[in-house]
């Protein structure tokens, strides 16, 4: 390969069509298209889900006492929550060794779930709660319960946990989260615990900043089932799968990362830790809580302030805190922590619950509030949100499919070339007709038929039309039939024509006259990538004794046109006359043996006779035209000759019907092998009679002597012995392909050159002569 | 060399599914496509005269199809030329019309046509159309239909391209079964799969077996 080559052939690599690029392009416009069309194909529903947080400051409940739970969980008489999320920190002491060790947190892990459990499918409510997963990280700890009827809509189920405590990672600060598809929603739940004391804004701040950014969901292993690829992986090269991986494949998609805020909602719990404002004084805070102004607190709780100022959950909601203050209190009792051993802290809304919706109208905060619990230093918070899911209607998202779809495949269908077939039809002076019919009407021996056919581009491409051969068969047609163009090329809107021809000549005639073969044909005009047509072109041939055997054309009674014209009648027709009873045909005109000649000979000739012994230029001179055919019509119809036709077309018919004989009135066998010189002209000629088939001899015998009368008169007809004896080379020997095609299949000996057969014929020529001129028979 | 590898290409990302529709002249095959292809119906008949495909896609849960569908003419006379589209179809959908008892016997003819020409492993659906029609004119009962189906041991349906009855589930069920057998001739190991039949009124219990 020269270098040029291996240039061209990296070229051709490069610019290679790749189907599989096509393929994802295009899944991904469906996929835009179903997304944009959402709305028709997605219902609401609308579910409760309850968020509780809770630092229980490493406490676990009793079990006797785990019904107190109900308080927490269950606030309302009303409908039963679809969701719990149930967030929890600080179920272990957040020491060196529980930070390090997952053992104990484990433990209480499964303590808090297995409490949960209890008490969400407590006998006496019908709903059962199963559990989506658990989730924890040292203190943290988040477990997602669903009801029953809604288990099998909840998939993709993910988890995540990131730890920003000391050095910036440990697990005694940080969030875990769950995301999950809920019906057709995304729904994600973090439980945070954030840094802690009073001054410590920027670093609660940048706790959630880090979790926000941390958390990327990629574990499997929580969710029961294996994602399945979005597109087919087929015969997709490594390139192309490279420049697509972000719709090819989910999986990298995840490692890339599925962020918290992907989601539709995000629901935010935990012990965010935030305080009051310091310029609120711990007594001041105390007095306007026994003056219950809650209003006031509020302003300078640190989380709204931050928020207003925008530095945190930017984005997110909640709802106003119209209860105290959850944090800090003497376990046990529903007292501030006040006791003088102890720090004094002011109390603040630690723990908190926090929403964020794509679409912020989709969640409504039922509830905010704290329970009473006693348990630890803080008091437990509840949310109850309503929330709208996407729920896509299986059946009305396919038919939206299915209509993006279709207009795909219109799209592609129309890329397909199309084009409208006319035909011309010659009967009602070229008023169109849409068929596929091409009909030739009645078709004559040696008459020209014309039809046409207009082909129009219908299509906005280019149409390549060609004609094509049927199955198994080697030509696009019939051999009586010619196309004009066999292919060619439209533009659109451009109109073509295509010529369809038909000559019955003495190559197609025999089998036409002998019910062989018949004026009908299909072809198949083959539209590339497009539609085949099937036109049927035909015709009624009118049977002529033009292009028949002598036997066939000795054994007719009657006018050749009327015989019966399928193939199986023409043999029964012929074996009930070749029996004894030959047809009775004029005589002769002529002496010797009383013998059949072929009656359409017989009226040319007797026609001559009678009135063009003495035409000038006999033999010579062309007829006309019409005249020509108008007596070919009326010797195959039986009809008589027109009286007035022209004695040249008389003799041109006759010409043209001795060289139209399927065989020829001398057999090639005949002709002479060797040189004839006098010596043996006449033993040959004398054999060659004896040689001659009986109708063949008649034949010979009738227009020899016909020509002999002829030459009678050639001071008027201008004819001499030797123009004769070259029309009779002309016209009984074998004079056309067909007659030596038959004949050098079946020659014996070496191939014989066409030297030789130039021989053969100026040998007849001197044999005609011979006739011509001596009285033999 | 270019073009080998794009055909390769092209076969194994999108299934492409050559169908062939055949059956006796008038018993509503283009109608079948027409509905199938573009939601649509004309009731006024209009002999196919000579062969045409539509491309439409079907994207299964876990592959996208694309079905060629070659709608034939069913006239007597271009019998044999339209045996020359049999070697190259995947799944051939054999059309009857319930209210001709003509285009019902002549199934086994074209099942023949089916045997002689087609390849030995295409998948066969039998198709009753026309089944909107009022009882008093059928000439063709649904168990009439079904049992012959038994008989050749493919899957049956009674469809109408009018009212747009199991089309659908008529040429999904087929495209669907080729689709399996297509990825089973690719994993010789996967041992004789069993296929599940779609949804669809009066289709027969028997089923292809390859």
């Amino acid at each position: 390969m020269t270098s040029l080559q291996t240039a061209a052939a990296e070229m051709e690599k490069d610019v290679e069509f790749d189907p599989a690029a096509v393929s994802i392009i295009r899944q991904h416009w469906i996929d835009r298209q179903l997304k944009k069309r959402e709305l028709e194909f997605t219902e609401y529903r609308t579910v409760t889900v309850f968020c509780g947080t809770y630092n229980v400051n490493a406490k676990i409940i009793a079990d006797e006492e785990v019904q107190r739970l109900e308080e927490w969980l269950f606030p309302d008489a009303g409908e039963l929550a679809d969701i719990f999320a149930v967030g929890f920190q600080e179920v272990v002491d957040l020491n060196a060794v529980n930070v390090a060790m997952d053992g104990k947190s484990q433990q209480r892990a499964q303590a808090w779930q297995d409490k949960l459990d209890a008490v969400l499918n407590n006998k006496r409510r019908e709903e059962r709660y199963v559990l989506v997963a658990e989730r924890h990280l040292v203190g943290i700890l988040l477990l997602v319960f669903v009801k029953g009827v809604h288990s099998k809509k909840v998939r993709e189920v993910y988890g995540a946990s990131v730890g920003v405590g000391l050095m910036g990672m440990a697990g005694n600060k940080g969030g875990v989260s769950m995301r999950l598809k809920f019906y057709d929603s995304y729904l994600c739940f973090v439980c945070a615990h954030l840094a802690a004391h009073r001054e410590n804004v920027e670093g609660r701040n940048s706790d959630f900043t880090n979790i926000l950014q941390k958390t990327i969901f990629v574990d499997k292993a929580l969710s029961g089932e294996a994602d399945t690829p979005v597109t087919g992986q087929g015969d997709v090269t490594e390139e192309t799968r490279k420049y697509f991986s972000e719709v090819l494949d989910v999986e990298s998609t995840l490692q890339t990362g599925i962020s918290i805020l992907d989601h539709d909602v995000v629901f935010f719990m935990g012990d965010l830790n935030y305080r009051l404002d310091e310029s609120v004084d711990t007594e001041e805070c105390f007095a306007k809580l026994k003056a219950h102004d809650l209003d006031f607190l509020q302003r300078y709780d640190q989380l709204n302030m931050e928020r207003i100022q925008g530095r945190v959950f930017s984005g997110f909601s909640e709802s106003p805190l119209n209860f105290l203050p959850t944090y800090k209190y003497q376990p046990g009792t529903s007292s501030y922590e006040r006791r003088p051993e102890k720090k004094l802290r002011c109390p603040a809304w630690c723990d908190r619950i926090l929403w964020r919706a794509k679409e912020p109208e989709q969640v409504r905060c039922l509830s905010y509030r704290r329970a009473e619990l006693g348990l630890s230093d803080h008091k437990p918070v509840a949310a109850q949100l309503l929330t709208k899911v996407r729920m896509v209607v299986k059946a009305q998202r396919q038919e939206v499919a299915a209509e993006i779809h279709r207009l795909l495949d219109k799209v592609e269908n129309d890329q397909h070339p199309k084009v409208t077939l006319e035909v011309f039809d010659n009967s009602t002076l070229g008023s169109p007709r849409p068929l596929n019919t091409i009909d030739f009407g009645l078709v004559r021996y040696g008459v020209e038929c014309r039809q046409a056919l207009t082909i129009t581009n219908v299509s906005n491409v280019a149409a390549h039309f060609r004609f094509v051969p049927k199955l198994e068969e080697e030509t696009i047609c019939k051999s009586w039939l010619s196309i004009q163009p066999r292919f060619g090329m439209l533009l659109p809107n451009e109109v073509g024509q295509i010529n369809f021809k038909i000559l019955i000549d003495l190559k197609t005639a025999k089998m036409l006259n002998t019910g062989r073969d018949l004026l009908d044909d299909i072809l198949i005009l083959r539209l590339e990538n497009g539609q085949d047509f099937f036109l049927s072109v035909g015709g009624t041939y009118a049977r002529s004794a033009f292009g028949m055997d002598l036997e066939d054309l000795a054994s007719c009674h009657g006018p050749v046109r009327f015989l019966p014209l399928t193939a199986a009648k023409w043999s029964q027709f012929q074996s009930s006359t070749s029996t004894a009873d030959k047809p009775h045909l004029p005589p002769t005109s002529v002496g010797g043996p009383t013998l059949s000649v072929p009656k359409e000979l017989w009226r040319l000739v007797d026609a001559l006779y009678r009135r063009g012994l003495t035409e000038k230029d006999l033999f010579i001179q062309p007829g006309v035209l019409t005249e020509v055919e108008g007596v070919r019509e009326a010797l195959d119809t039986g009809e008589e000759l027109e009286e007035n036709v022209s004695v040249h077309s008389l003799t041109e018919v006759l010409l043209s019907f001795l060289t139209s004989l399927a065989s020829p009135v001398i057999p090639r066998n005949l002709l002479p092998s060797v040189e004839i010189d006098a010596q043996i002209l006449r033993p040959w000629t004398r054999r060659f009679l004896e040689q001659l088939p009986p109708l063949n001899y008649n034949i010979f015998v009738y227009l020899v002597s016909f020509f002999r009368e002829v030459l009678k008169y050639h001071e008027s007809n201008r004819l001499n012995t030797e123009k004769l004896a070259t029309i009779c080379s002309k016209t009984l020997l074998p004079c056309n392909e067909l007659h030596w095609g038959d004949s050098v299949e079946v020659a014996s000996g070496p191939a014989v050159g066409k030297g030789e057969e130039h021989q053969r014929l100026q040998s007849m020529q001197v044999i005609f002569h011979y006739f011509l001129t001596t009285s033999v028979f | 060399m270019a073009n080998r590898g794009k055909q390769a290409a092209q076969s194994k990302y999108d299934h492409l599914i050559k169908l062939l529709l055949i059956g006796d002249s008038g018993v509503g095959k283009s109608c079948l496509l027409l509905r199938y292809s573009e939601d649509s119906f004309t009731p006024s008949f209009i002999t196919t005269i000579g062969i045409d495909f539509k491309i439409k896609s079907l994207p299964l849960e876990d592959k996208k199809l694309k079905l060629q569908i070659w709608d034939t003419a069913g006239q007597e006379r271009f019998r044999t030329i339209t045996t020359a589209y049999y070697r190259g179809a995947m799944g051939i959908l054999l059309v009857y019309d319930v209210t001709d008892e003509r285009s019902f016997a002549n199934v086994k003819n074209w099942m023949r046509q089916i045997e002689q020409h087609a390849s030995e492993s295409v998948n066969k659906i039998l198709i009753g159309n026309k089944c909107d029609v009022d009882p008093a004119d059928r000439r063709v009962s649904l168990e009439q239909g079904r049992k012959l189906a038994e008989e050749y041991g493919i899957i049956f349906f009674e469809t109408s391209a009018k009212e747009n009855v199991n089309v659908d589930e008529a040429f999904y069920t087929v495209a669907r079964d080729i689709a399996l057998r297509i990825d089973n001739e690719v994993d010789l190991t996967a041992s004789g799969k069993n296929v599940k039949i779609g949804p669809g009124v009066g289709r027969a219990g028997g089923k292809e077996c390859c």
